[in-house]
């Protein structure tokens, strides 16, 4: 197991997070929710920078206080809102990399450098938003690490970039023994490259499912107050009042279709199903 | 250990405009005045100094958190600020005091090697304990709370050695004068780099402490 969290617990004020979630190798997971979910307290907790009040952290099967810098060597990682001082430039930060990561191959780092145009001489202060997070994903690309914990990589980042960014992530999963946890706000980012998904809301995990399942099972049903009143709640998951009826969100449209044709059932896409996981109401 | 020793030297030399003016007064000071002293003095308490501004370029846009990613221990992040002050401390001492007496004789100064010398190590004692007293501090609260705290702390010792002085001021400290006239300058030094050592070993050690606990 690469990076397993059991009922990891932090609290801040009202906030409290209890997070579970397991990563494999040659498994990409994705964590989605909204500012303040607790995506990155999730992210500290794994790294080491917060200390949970309870529960087990563990990466490569071993708590991360325990870890070595070896082992923190086969870790690349990239956080929302930090990075290298902007008061060094990128060739600074070559030779910091070359002495702290064993596997830092500079001709290559400099290369995708200038393949994504990123200039070496400047502070990395002065970098748009968009340099800065490239720098950040080459960064932790860069070492040949074999679990990837990247906060907000593609923020950003234009569409065009943002799918460089993702083929780079899908390139290096391509020998199946690695594993990347990525968070985005962009769901269709994550529907792209993760195997599974895991929907964070006020701390907790609300939803955990694959990615295939979410796409072909999951659907949102647009239903009139008569037709609400008939319908089978068994296996709705959320339902929302609108002004035409109710939403509800279903993680078997195939039953509905077949039972009640005379539905309107629609696809559905993961920023609907989020939506209706945090602002609909449990049946 | 080493990828963060280069970091700070990097910082360093991002700066370098301001040093390189640093540098060029304290050679200004070195021809201006008799005593090459104020010079060295200068130079090594800048530069030493400087350690304590990298935390702040350490904080930097939440540095700090992406820092403790790397495959560093917390630990090591502790111990780097005392080697690189360290080396600060003792190569512009060395450098600047070489540089004052070759200055001194070159301009036919009248003045005692020694003493400059004795100068070089008082400030290298002088300076790492300054600095192992605020590291402990920046640590804790970072550079920009911990600065406040630093003048809280130096204020604190001051007013101390303020209120102290009034209490024996007018006491006659004849054993202290007596003490002082008997050492040599040199065994002085030595003592004070005695306590030194206790002192950043302390420091160090409330360091650790410190910034295993944080969070980031």
């Amino acid at each position: 197991m690469l990076l397993s969290l059991n009922h990891v617990k932090k609290q801040y004020g009202q906030f409290a997070l209890d997070v579970s979630l397991q990563l494999e190798e040659g498994q990409v997971i994705g964590l989605i929710g909204a500012n303040g979910a607790g995506k990155s307290t999730t992210f500290k907790s794994i790294l080491g920078l917060i200390f949970p009040e309870e529960g087990e952290c563990t990466i490569f099967d071993k708590p991360i206080v325990r870890l070595s810098t070896e082992e923190k060597e086969q870790i690349g990682v990239v956080l929302a809102e930090a990075g290298f001082s902007g008061y060094l430039t990128v060739k600074d930060v070559l030779p910091i990399m070359e002495a702290m990561y064993t596997s830092f191959s500079k001709e290559e780092f400099v290369e995708k450098c200038n393949r994504f145009h990123i200039p070496l001489d400047k502070k990395i202060k002065d970098f748009s938003t968009g340099m800065k997070a490239k720098l950040k994903v080459l960064l932790a690309l860069s070492h040949n690490a074999k679990l990837l914990i990247l906060d907000e990589p593609t923020a950003g980042l234009d569409v065009v970039m943002r799918e460089e960014v993702l083929d780079m992530l899908r390139e290096y999963m391509e020998d199946g023994t690695k594993g990347i946890l990525i968070s985005s706000h962009i769901s269709s980012d994550l529907e792209g490259i993760c195997d599974e998904l895991y929907m964070i809301d006020n701390g907790k995990i609300v939803m955990h499912e694959e990615t295939d399942v979410l796409l072909s099972d999951y659907g949102v049903i647009k239903a009139t107050e008569e037709q609400y009143a008939k319908l089978e709640k068994k296996y709705l998951l959320r339902v929302k009042k609108e002004p035409y009826g109710y939403n509800c969100l279903t993680k078997t449209k195939r039953y509905y279709a077949e039972n009640n044709p005379e539905l309107t059932i629609e696809k559905g896409t993961i920023d609907e199903f989020i939506m209706m996981m945090i602002r609909g109401e449990e049946v | 250990m080493k990828g963060l020793l280069i970091k700070d030297l990097k910082l360093l030399l991002g700066q370098k405009r301001f040093y390189t003016i640093v540098l060029g007064l304290g050679v200004l000071f070195m021809i201006t005045y008799d005593n090459p002293s104020m010079g060295v003095g200068y130079i090594t308490m800048l530069l030493t100094i400087f350690t304590l501004n990298t935390i702040s370029y350490d904080e930097f846009d939440n540095g700090m958190s992406f820092l403790m990613t790397l495959p560093i221990y917390r630990k090591t992040y502790v111990q780097e600020k005392y080697v690189f002050a360290g080396l600060m401390a003792v190569g512009s001492a060395i450098a600047s005091t070489v540089l004052s007496i070759l200055l001194g004789t070159i301009m036919n100064k009248t003045f005692d090697v020694m003493d400059v010398v004795v100068t070089g190590a008082s400030m290298i004692v002088v300076v790492l304990f300054i600095l192992s007293v605020t590291l402990p501090l920046l640590i804790k609260f970072g550079a920009e709370k911990g600065r406040m705290a630093m003048f809280a702390a130096f204020g604190l010792i001051g007013l101390v050695v303020f209120v102290l002085a009034k209490v024996f001021g007018d006491t006659d400290l004849v054993w202290i004068d007596a003490f002082l006239a008997t050492v040599d300058a040199k065994i002085l030094v030595l003592m004070g780099v005695l306590v030194l050592i206790m002192v950043i070993f302390a420091s160090y050690f409330v360091c650790v402490r410190i910034i295993s606990k944080k969070e980031y």
